[in-house]
């Protein structure tokens, strides 16, 4: 909401600059900002008046002008219709600038001298009226600073008004509030409302259907009106906040709600059927043309204004064009009524229709002013339209308002502003009963003290105070009226000890282990399109969560699987030129259960690209299944998860033999793979992409944080290589499950370091390099019982599989 | 012999600085350093010298063989790509491992969490997928009214809506516990706007909450400037101004000073001196009688606060949508 200085200061006296001003709402009201006059580098233009006005002696259309600007007085020949002798104009002396950065010197025109120019508001840069030079009225001082002398007058603060405080979406109402801030008086405006028969009463009638939607309507008329120009008080003041002129009638309608905050209607009078009005919701499919030319079909949401023939009003939120007040109108009907705060909501909404009038309406206008608001608008159409105001009103409902009263306990203020005694003795007196009561008084509350119980004062609220029902509302006009830096800051103690979250502390440590194995975190975005989900291989019975009123159409679902957003990071990073991708996120995904909504933590990462960092002697060697493998099993290590186990996993978007089912303790915590050609063409992906997914609730419950000690090995331990060729399909981890279970004690580790297949070994067979370790805690082993130990391993693995030794 | 000895080491350094190959340089080896080489006959043969020349000689070969070793590793080393020439070039730059990063929001989410666990908070979670009831409603925002219109929401079919804050968490938590509680709530958050470089539709926020009894005004103020102490230093300027959540009475606006011109004015706080930085105020009695509580019996402070746009202050991204585009040459700056 913005409020002119100039328009301010006629209800409150300023002495603080706008700027000043602006501060100081911010502190006790809300964020506000000045709007300050551009003056475009406009400079040297000075203040003069029009002493005579002759003919140019060779030229029709210019006149030669005696003008003074005190300091001195020359002629200056000037082109525009407008120049009349008296009037006070903008001069720009030679050696000044206009708009444009046009420097003004001595000129010649059709022979005679010019010294200097009378500019135009556009020339100025202050208006948009070139059509002649600019009238600065009788209040400018001669010599003044023109763009000094328009720009303080043009001062406008910009509040940005919450949205519980209907009051001070009127200029009256920031004035409230500026005189509480500075400790000034609030003048209301005044005016004589002059009322000649007939009785309104006999002109209109008004009904209304339910008093719910609409609880007070009143009807004013006003003949013999004349549509024209507003005045220039009237007109500035609607400038500075930024409303354009229209004709007196519209412009005293939005003056009054600018200056109440009360929206106000006019409609012509003799455009009214029947000069009945009724207050009803519309009916499915019923139309009207609202003022903005837009043909709109309407609802049982919408509330109208009707007259005898049909929607004349959208109600609290644009005229219709029917009845519109135009260049002919003689006659006003003028509306001023309260409407439902919640109807004309939900109306202006469902319309996209966002008015100066339902933005006030949906706050909740001041139920007790409609009648001085009526008043004031009606004297103003006799002053400045010559109209007649018929005597009285039709006001039909007696209005919803319910006076609020509330008990206020001065120590519960107390000890939510000051408690125990925090405020000493050099920041001020302590809040007692009659400084509560002055800072709320300022405001307009009213207060006295209980007479049966001293700390409590009774506080009645004023009617344009919709926000104030309960204390607590009480003590933020107390606090925010004493200023938020006078309470003082108690120093935070600890009396609780926080609880930890465990799963929550195992995402965290998964995390921080993702990120020493060398991948980047990423995050992407909750939603995914449609079908992304089965692409990417989430089972098709799992129903996705879908959006009523998605911002991308594109994406209207929440993501059933990280795996969208993950491919997509990795299509444009690669498409970016990067050589290696690394990248996880560890995220929620969702999904419809019937009724419930689950919510899942998931963690999905993609390898993809170079192996090594590229340097100098690196391989080129591309990641491949073995390095997503390997790094998973790195995380199971430092999760201490027992067993990690893969096994064969299908899905939609891996390739078949390179993705693997991976299980921790028996239970599958997700899988691992390679993205298959045709996904990888689907997805706009390049080749080779390995991807994982992790199931951090069920990984969750399977790690240990801490590690235990076990005695550090005293003894050697020896070490004895196999290499054992068998058929091409035994899997290595049958080998070393063979190993592990029938190793004996003293086995402590085992590693494969080579897997052959190729010229040197008959078809259909590979050899499988195994390095074995075997130890005592004991002692040193000898090589005999390590022999032992090895050969019966040996043996046991050749009657297994069918395997021989390679020499 | 000895002379023999230094012609071959002559010939043997021209052979191993040729080779052009690891083929080739194993052919000079064996030629040179092999069991059958001229060298290693000669020292076979030594036994068969007399005495002191066994010994002389002994020595050239022993000699000889170190230098003829340090031939080959010379060029060994040349041929993987090195420097060539004598020692290592240390100018070359190294082999770095891959180095992994949290996501920069992750670790500002980390960073506001360890100062907050240091003054006793513990972290609460909540769904994404909220209802009207602990969004809305539950926080004073009645029906079709205005303090909606600043929370664009994203409704789901068939019922419920993208949490537009954090604070839905708050009456989760005061809901399933008695006071005094003291949590915060960090998560993702989400708003039915088209993203701009100040706003996405999804983004992170913090929520914090303290109920017991008798908690005053004072104790926010004094949790909030400790806070910023701890983010900025100790002389950052904080000032609390009334604002409006329908979730708290008294409310306010928490703004501290431009990290960029030190409250000079500039065009990050457009020329105001102050940024903008967290919303916070006391629990409106409403909200504690939705969740059963009894305002006379205890009262309490919420605060939050937008993660992106403390990340965004402290790394100077100006553009919000970066954050969830995660390219890789953004987070390798952060």
């Amino acid at each position: 909401m913005k409020a002119g200085l100039k328009w301010l200061r006629d209800y409150v006296e300023i002495e603080l600059s706008a700027s000043e001003l602006a501060e100081r709402l911010t502190e006790t009201l809300t964020e506000t900002e000045t709007t300050n006059l551009q003056s475009g580098g406009v400079s040297g233009v000075v203040a003069a008046r029009i002493v005579t006005v002759e003919k140019h002696p060779d030229a029709d259309k210019l006149s030669v002008c005696v003008v003074d600007w005190g300091d001195g007085s020359d002629t200056v020949v000037c082109g525009a219709p407008n120049v009349q002798a008296g009037m006070m104009c903008a001069l720009a002396l030679p050696g000044s600038t206009i708009t444009g950065g046009r420097r003004i010197s001595e000129a010649t025109l059709r022979g005679l001298r010019s010294f200097g120019m009378l500019v135009s508001e556009v020339e100025l840069g202050v208006g948009d009226d070139a059509a002649g030079i600019m009238d600065l009225g009788p209040d400018i001082e001669l010599g003044a600073d023109v763009i000094g002398f328009l720009g303080t007058n043009a001062d406008t603060i910009d509040v940005d008004v919450q949205a519980n405080r209907p009051d001070c979406m009127g200029v009256l109402g920031i004035a409230r509030e500026v005189a509480a801030a500075t400790g000034r008086g609030l003048k209301r405006p005044s005016f004589e409302l002059a009322e000649s028969a007939p009785e309104t009463a006999g002109m209109i009638d008004v009904t209304i259907e339910d008093d719910h939607d609409c609880p007070r309507y009143i009807a004013r008329v006003i003949s013999g009106i004349k549509v024209g120009e507003s005045p220039a008080w009237l007109r500035e003041r609607l400038d500075s906040v930024g409303v354009r002129s229209i004709n007196n009638i519209v412009d005293i309608t939005n003056f009054v709600m600018l200056e109440y905050g009360q929206p106000v209607h006019a409609f012509d009078y003799d455009r009214i059927h029947d000069h009945a009005i009724s207050v009803r919701r519309a009916r499915s499919g019923e139309k009207l043309v609202t003022l903005d030319g837009e043909d709109r079909t309407l609802d049982q949401s919408h509330l109208l204004i009707c007259d005898g023939a049909g929607p004349i009003a959208l109600a609290g939120i644009m005229g219709g064009q029917t009845s519109e007040v135009t260049q002919t109108t003689s006659n006003v009907l003028l509306e001023c009524a309260w409407f439902d705060p919640s109807v004309v909501r939900k109306g202006a909404q469902g319309l996209a229709l966002r008015s100066d009038a339902s933005q006030r309406f949906e706050r909740g206008v001041d139920p007790l002013a409609m009648d001085e608001v009526a008043g004031r608008a009606c004297a103003l159409m006799s002053d400045l339209a010559g109209g007649t105001v018929r005597r009285g009103s039709v006001s039909v409902g007696s209005g919803s308002y319910e006076p609020v009263n509330i008990r206020l306990s001065v120590d519960k203020v107390r000890r939510m502003l000051e408690p125990n005694g925090t405020r000493g003795e050099e920041s001020g007196p302590r809040l007692d009963a009659a400084a509560v009561s002055e800072h709320l008084e300022v405001l307009g509350f009213q207060t006295k003290v209980d007479p049966g119980d001293s700390d409590i004062l009774v506080v009645a609220v004023p009617s344009w105070r919709p926000d104030v029902t309960e204390s607590a509302d009480l003590i933020e006009e107390i606090a925010r009226s004493s200023g938020y830096d006078r309470v003082k800051a108690l120093v935070p103690y600890q009396s609780l000890s926080p609880v930890r979250d465990e799963a929550r502390d195992a995402r965290g440590h998964i995390r921080d282990i993702m990120v020493r194995l060398g991948l980047f975190e990423i995050i992407t975005s909750s939603f995914m399109a449609e079908g992304a989900g089965e692409r990417a291989g989430v089972d098709g019975s799992v129903e996705a969560i879908v959006l009523a009123n998605p911002v991308n159409k594109e994406m209207p679902l929440l993501r059933t699987s990280l795996m969208p957003g993950l491919l997509e990071v990795v299509r444009t990073n690669a498409n970016a030129s990067q050589k290696a991708i690394r990248v996880f996120e560890i995220g929620k995904v969702f999904r419809r259960d019937g009724k419930a909504i689950e919510e899942q933590w998931i963690m999905a990462g993609a390898l993809w690209g170079l192996a090594e960092r590229p340097s100098w002697g690196s391989s080129a060697r591309a990641v491949d299944f073995y390095d997503a493998k390997g790094l998973i099993e790195a995380l199971g290590r430092e999760l201490k998860v027992d067993t990690l186990e893969a096994s064969c996993y299908d899905s939609a978007i891996l390739d078949e033999g390179a993705s693997a089912r991976l299980s921790a303790g028996g239970s599958p915590v997700g899988h691992v793979g390679t993205v298959s050609q045709r996904s990888a063409e689907s997805w706009g992906i390049p080749d080779g992409v390995i991807v994982f997914e992790l199931d951090m609730g069920a990984l969750s419950t399977k790690y240990t944080a801490e590690g235990r000690y076990e005695d550090l090995p005293r003894y050697p331990a020896s070490g004895r290589d196999l290499a054992l060729v068998v058929d091409v399909g035994v899997a290595a981890g049958e080998i070393l499950g063979e190993i592990r279970r029938c190793g004996g004690e003293l086995l402590v580790d085992m590693s494969i370091f080579d897997v052959y297949a190729g010229k040197q070994l008959p078809a259909g067979k590979k050899s499988v390099g195994i390095s074995l370790k075997y130890r005592s805690r004991e002692r040193t082993l000898t090589d005999e019982e390590v022999d032992r130990s090895h050969e019966l391993i040996v043996k046991r693995l050749t009657e297994r599989f069918t395997a021989t030794l390679r020499e | 012999m000895i002379d023999r000895l230094e012609k071959l080491r002559g010939e043997a350094r021209k052979q191993f600085e040729s080779a052009a190959n690891e083929k080739e340089l194993e052919d000079v080896r064996v030629l040179f350093l092999g069991r059958k080489s001229e060298l290693n006959l000669a020292a076979r043969g030594l036994g068969k010298l007399p005495p002191d020349e066994r010994r002389l000689v002994g020595k050239a070969v022993n000699q000889i063989k170190n230098e003829l070793a340090a031939f080959l590793g010379e060029a060994k080393e040349r041929l993987a790509g090195g420097g060539g020439g004598p020692g290592l070039d240390l100018t070359l730059p190294g082999r770095s491992p891959w180095v992994g990063r949290k996501h920069p929001i992750t670790r500002t989410l980390e960073q506001l969490e360890d100062i907050f666990k240091r003054l006793g908070f513990e972290v609460a979670l909540g769904p994404h997928v909220e209802d009207d009831f602990h969004n809305f409603e539950a926080l004073n925002f009645p029906k079709d009214h205005p303090a909606r219109d600043a929370h664009d929401t994203f409704y789901v079919e068939g019922g419920g809506l993208l949490r537009t804050h954090t604070s839905p968490v708050q009456i989760r938590v005061m809901q399933t516990r008695k006071p005094p509680i003291r949590i915060i709530a960090p998560g993702r958050v989400f708003r039915n706007e088209t993203p701009d470089a100040s706003h996405g539709s999804e983004f992170f926020q913090l929520e914090g909450l303290y109920v017991d009894k008798n908690v005053s005004f004072g104790e926010l103020k004094g949790v909030l400037i400790k806070f910023l102490r701890e983010l900025y230093g100790d002389d950052v300027g904080v000032r609390l101004r009334p604002g409006f959540f329908p979730f708290t009475e008294p409310s306010a606006e928490v703004d501290v000073e431009c990290r960029i011109c030190h409250g000079k004015g500039c065009s990050v706080c457009k020329d105001t001196g102050w940024v903008e930085l967290l919303g916070a105020g006391m629990v409106d009695p409403r909200v504690f009688r939705a969740v059963g509580y009894d305002p006379d019996e205890v009262s309490g402070y919420a605060f939050g606060l937008g993660v992106d746009r403390i990340c965004m202050m402290m790394t100077g991204v100006d553009d919000i949508r970066l954050f969830l585009e995660n390219d890789l040459r953004f987070l390798r700056q952060l």
